[in-house]
């Protein structure tokens, strides 16, 4: 219990300290955010009236304490930007990135492990090098342009998939499937290499140890010895690093929503700080803090039940 | 362990089989419909409900004629978000481009740029010039329903001008000193000075009395009706089958405008059949040509290299005209626009036909040693360092500024270029003039006061800092004049001072370029952004 | 004799840069059913990669030759398959390190009934109900606890006890235990020895005890194998071979154990180190270098063995050669 009450508290005061530093910092950026949203020739009086609209014209420190009581009252404050309620803008838009991180980490994870455990088991030197050149690759090409890349082939070329565009899950499953399955590629493509060179590795330590000897000096075959004991060790490690992928994911892959024009939390970033949009990118920045300590905290919790060396009292 | 991995295993193979079997239907489906007709498209893939007032997002679906035969629809991008909804709000010119399909104000303009009659069928002006009588037209209705009358008009101007005891939404209209409406359909107008641009300031939306909701649902009388906005995504607008002019009747029924920031993005739509016509750069219309038609026109943008009047060395005006001297614009046109621009001499653009003074070509044609004689007089004679401000969101005003850099170095002026965040920009540069020059686009206006009414001491946003008496004097007089002839030259006049003062550099009017699919036509270029849907239509 | 494993000029020799070093020449070995035997040396004499060949567990890149039969068959040829028949069923190795031996995510008496129904046609219940038996004969408490109990919950001696349990569930022949309680308290030490013992009466289950601990050795062994640097050197009855060595090696290892009759004198070693492995000749006797009656016969030629007193011995001297230079020896140094 109080563990997590330890927790829970070290999760308010980072995000505390988050939310005033992302204020002061716009305090000091230059750009006013009327200006911005209403374009270079617009009418002085329209500028007057959103500025007060968006309170610009109240101080500093009653701005900050009526945005922190709001908080407390589940309200996140209104985007200037899009004049919507900015809980609303961020869960539309988690919808989206978060259909984005699940096919994204099922992605990585079909390809990585599999192709992890294989390599582990017949490192041998021909497919090594060949596989070493295919992740180098995989690694160094940015998500971004792998994705344009695919669009051309799968969108321009075969008309098979969409380049742009989101549709829901609510609507149309197949259709949404569709329409995420070339970003989630592009990104997974990348993170899969991550990930199968941490179960590579994983694996291969895993096999040196001294229960595998054990199992082997029973009688065990090569492929049960890898399947009941090593892999299973193996991808103890490897969960830290997913909880870290699907953390870096759900932060929202700026380029790559741009790429294929999906509304997701990144294009919400990016707009956000463009156009001086305070109490979005506040919104945003607590959502961001508390996908890290959640996806953290998943991680612990997975480790607590799969392996009963860590049992959480 | 092994029960754990084998149901894992199951999972997983049982997820990709669901993902394949989504890729697969759908190819099904949009693969076998293509003997359709051309130029009608589904609304999204796979619902066969035309109206989708829903919350949820819709991605454009992939080729032509799905279950939905027989709806036009339209599929175009727009490169920002819609500032707001409700179009006194609204400032931005993307927004607007959209919106005036949805909105109309008394009067409306054509593709010259000329007024013509909107909301309003006639109107009389007082000989004194102080008085607008607008005559209205007897059969428009809002699409909520509810019939125009001069009560709406009464209601749109109190507003805008404050004489409702409100706010005035618009400085536009602070000089209204009364409005009154002796009939449904007739308003009268008082304004207490002379202002030759009144006229045109009406073309802004007329809205229907006591509805209160404009930032939400908006209510126009325009050829188009507002369906949906989903932010971050598109702009949904549909046919207005009850508009009041069967000549301007739409000949789509519905029009789709897609957010999208990224360049390539829009290329890739295009291609992949996911956008039927789209705005796109010099570069990739020469990729696209083959299979789309490409259509091109100056867009009343003066592309400008402004020099700080108020700072050193630029407050002498040898300096400034030596600069003109130098800086070839045409390799400008040709590296930064593929030749795709039109070049200019002051700042107006030949697009507005009847006010442009053509007779400024030969001002500054390229001369270097004319450009060194004038630095010497001007005690540069061995040249200086200069800075140019450039916003880093405009990758052509970047790669124009490089191309000058080079330029400038024939006369020993060391140019160094500083890129700043757009943001930063409108602060330092536009609002504070605290910078040495600056390249950026100024967009197209309809009427000349808004273009060349920027350089007078007395409008807020002269960030040239150019001060110059005479000018304002004769802005002011052209403000005034209401017989159009005498104001056009009033207009071109100043447009000779500004050249012959070099108060900047004005390089060129790039050219928009939209690509377009093959069967859709009627797109038409105005002075100032408008996607006008009324005049689009599908060759069958 | 009739024996359950028997070893035959068998050697086995490092690949390592495409050079080859030897690190097992030649060695004999017999055991006998329901025998104990140890082989004994210091770290480095290859005894452990004897032991792991004789259960199919050597090293990748090692190559082996000679002959190492069970019963009638030849173990050095088997392929993976077949010898899933031998390991845990006929031949079982327990192993040094008794904490890390165990899968840490699975549960112990699992691990061990994997055992059973690897090679029993038996159902899961009927299984469980073998792993119970056994977990009670190896001494510990509270079997149906630590049936469900991971390895990280159990003490060291309890691991080793479950190892053994293991090792010895499916009855084998062959029990191959290598350092069983080197990483052990002693006094648990002195326990696992007792149940080795216990479970080799009990089960006539054959043993070859790896160590280097003479004081146990003597304990629990019926014969003992001496070797050193990659030979056997001496070999016979555990009273003959440590209590009148013969051997000019084995003479320095009885000799070097502390012992209540020694006490008040100095501890006696063995001059010189092992030659680490690059560095051994392929012919005459690995122990030339440090011995007190070399000569240079000793240098070049392997010696073979004969016969002494129920002994076999490897050394170029008889036993009364032996002894003399041994007494010249002393005599130098007093």
């Amino acid at each position: 219990m109080m563990y997590y009450c330890r927790k829970a508290g070290g999760l308010l005061v980072t995000l505390a300290l988050v939310s005033l530093i992302t204020f002061g910092v716009f305090q000091i950026l230059p750009g006013n955010p009327a200006y911005i949203i209403l374009g270079v020739d617009a009418d002085p009086m329209q500028i007057e009236a959103l500025e007060q609209s968006m309170g610009l014209d109240k101080p500093l420190y009653q701005r900050y304490f009526s945005w922190i009581r709001g908080l407390f009252a589940g309200d996140l404050g209104t985007s200037f930007r899009y004049q919507q309620p900015v809980s609303q803008l961020i869960t539309s838009g988690l919808t989206v990135t978060g259909s984005l991180a699940v096919m994204t980490m099922l992605m990585t994870v079909l390809i990585g492990i599999p192709a992890g455990i294989w390599l582990a088991g017949h490192g041998g030197r021909k497919y090594s090098v060949g596989f070493s050149m295919l992740s180098q690759i995989s690694l160094s090409v940015p998500a971004f342009c792998m994705g344009i890349f695919l669009i051309n082939l799968f969108s321009v070329r075969l008309k098979w998939l969409p380049s742009i565009g989101y549709i829901s899950w609510a609507e149309d499953p197949a259709g949404c499937m569709r329409s995420l399955l070339l970003p989630s590629l592009s990104i997974a493509l990348g993170s899969s290499a991550v990930l199968i060179r941490y179960v590579k590795v994983s694996v291969t330590n895993q096999q040196k140890q001294d229960y595998v000897r054990t199992a082997y000096s029973k009688g065990l075959r090569k492929s049960k010895v890898m399947y009941r004991h090593v892999v299973r060790n193996s991808l103890i490690p490897v969960i830290t690093i997913l909880g870290m992928l699907t953390a870096d994911i759900l932060g929202g892959s700026i380029i790559t929503e741009n790429v294929f024009s999906l509304p997701g939390i990144g294009r919400l970033i990016s707009v956000s700080i463009s156009s001086r949009d305070l109490p979005l990118l506040q919104g945003l920045v607590l959502y961001l803090a508390v996908i890290v300590v959640l996806c953290n905290f998943a991680v612990d919790l997975v480790y607590s039940v799969v392996d009963p060396r860590i049992r959480l009292k | 362990m092994k029960k754990n991995l084998k149901n894992m295993l199951c999972i997983f193979m049982a997820v990709s089989m669901l993902i394949l079997a989504g890729c697969g239907n759908s190819a099904a489906g949009t693969g076998a419909s293509g003997s359709s007709a051309s130029g009608t498209s589904a609304v999204s893939a796979g619902s066969p409900e035309s109206q989708k007032t829903g919350e949820e997002s819709t991605a454009p679906a992939q080729t032509a004629g799905t279950e939905n035969q027989g709806e036009k629809v339209v599929r175009i991008n727009v490169g920002s978000e819609p500032d707001s909804l409700d179009p006194w709000m609204s400032a931005a010119t993307d927004t607007e481009a959209i919106f005036m399909n949805v909105f109309e104000g008394l009067v409306r303009f054509d593709e010259a740029g000329s007024i013509i009659p909107g909301l309003a069928e006639s109107w009389d002006i007082s000989n004194d010039s102080l008085t607008y009588t607008f005559h209205l037209r007897k059969n428009v209705t809002f699409h909520n329903g509810s019939p125009m009358t001069s009560e709406d008009v009464i209601y749109t101007y109190e507003n805008l001008s404050g004489l409702n005891g409100e706010k005035a939404i618009s400085s536009k209209f602070s000089s209204i000193t009364n409005l009154e409406a002796p009939d449904d359909y007739t308003v009268v107008m008082t304004l207490s000075d002379v202002n030759a641009a009144f006229l045109q300031f009406n073309k802004i939306a007329v809205l229907p009395k006591g509805y209160e909701e404009q930032a939400v649902a908006p209510v126009g009388t325009g050829p188009f009706r507002f369906v949906e906005y989903v932010p971050g995504q598109k702009v949904v607008l549909e046919k207005n089958t009850e508009y009041y002019d069967e000549s301007r009747m739409p000949m789509i029924d519905k029009a789709e405008i897609y957010i999208m920031t990224d360049e390539s993005a829009v290329v890739t739509a295009l291609q992949s059949g996911q956008l039927d016509i789209a705005g796109v750069s010099a570069e990739n219309a020469e990729i696209l040509s083959g299979e789309f038609d490409i259509y091109n026109s100056p867009q009343n943008m003066v592309q400008i290299f402004a020099l700080n009047n108020s700072v050193k060395p630029f407050d002498n005006v040898k300096v400034r005209q030596a600069i003109s001297y130098v800086i070839d614009k045409q390799q400008v046109i040709d590296g930064v626009f593929g030749g795709y621009a039109t070049e200019l001499y002051s700042n107006f653009s030949p697009v507005m036909g009847t006010y442009y003074n053509d007779q400024l070509a030969d001002t500054y044609t390229v001369d270097i040693e004319k450009a060194k004689e004038l630095l010497t007089e001007a005690g540069y004679g061995d040249g200086f360092s200069m800075t140019i401000t450039v916003p880093a969101n405009y990758q052509k005003h970047i790669d124009t500024a490089q191309i000058i850099v080079e330029q400038l170095k024939q006369v020993n002026i060391t140019a160094e270029i500083q890129l700043i965040e757009w943001a930063a920009w409108l602060e330092d540069v536009y609002t504070n003039a605290q910078y040495q020059t600056t390249i950026v686009g100024l967009t197209g206006k309809l009427d000349p006061n808004d273009v060349l009414g920027r350089y007078t001491t007395t409008y807020a946003k002269n960030f040239f800092k150019y001060a110059n008496p005479a000018y304002d004097g004769l802005i002011e007089k052209a403000i005034k004049e209401t017989d159009e002839t005498v104001r056009a030259e009033y207009y071109k006049e100043c447009q000779k001072i500004l050249t012959e003062d070099a108060a900047a550099v004005w390089i060129c009017d790039p050219n928009l370029t939209v690509a377009s699919r093959k069967d859709l036509k009627g797109y038409t270029f105005y002075p100032v952004g408008f996607m006008d849907f009324s005049k689009m239509y599908y060759e069958d | 004799m009739n024996s359950v494993c028997k070893v035959k000029n068998f050697s086995l020799s490092f690949v390592q840069d495409k050079k080859e070093y030897a690190a097992v020449r030649d060695v004999n070995m017999e055991i006998a059913p329901g025998e104990i035997v140890a082989l004994i040396g210091e770290s480095g004499c290859g005894k452990s990669v004897t032991a792991l060949s004789m259960i199919g567990l050597q090293p990748e890149n090692a190559r082996v030759s000679g002959s190492i039969r069970f019963g009638d068959e030849e173990l050095l040829t088997l392929n993976d398959r077949e010898w899933s028949f031998y390991r845990g069923d006929r031949i079982s190795m327990i192993f040094q390190e008794p904490m890390t031996a165990l899968n840490p995510l699975i549960k112990v008496g699992k691990q061990i009934q994997e055992n059973v129904l690897l090679h029993q046609k038996v159902t899961g219940e009927a299984a469980v109900k073998q792993v119970l038996e056994v977990l009670k004969q190896v001494g510990l408490p509270d079997v149906e606890r630590i049936y469900q109990s991971y390895p990280h919950q159990l003490s060291g001696g309890q691991r080793q006890r479950i190892m053994i349990a293991m090792a010895f569930v499916n009855n084998p022949d062959l029990l191959i235990a290598d350092e069983p309680t080197t990483a052990l308290d002693v006094t648990i030490q002195a326990q696992i020895m007792d149940l080795m013992k216990k479970m080799n009466r009990e089960r006539q289950t054959a043993v070859l005890l790896i160590s280097h601990d003479l004081g146990v050795i003597r304990d629990l062994c019926s014969r003992v194998y001496i070797m050193y640097a990659g030979r056997v050197v001496e070999s016979g009855p555990v009273e003959y071979v440590l209590k009148e060595p013969v051997h000019p090696y084995t003479r320095g290892l009885a000799a070097a154990i502390p012992s209540a009759g020694r006490r008040g004198r100095e501890l006696e070693s063995i001059p010189g180190t092992v030659e680490p492995l690059q560095r051994r000749s392929k012919k005459g006797c690995p122990f030339a270098g440090r011995c007190f009656g070399a000569q240079s016969l000793c240098h070049e030629e392997t010696p073979h063995s004969y016969s002494y007193r129920g002994r076999d011995v490897y050394c170029h001297l008889s036993p009364a050669e032996i002894e003399k230079r041994s007494a010249e020896r002393k005599a130098d140094h007093e």
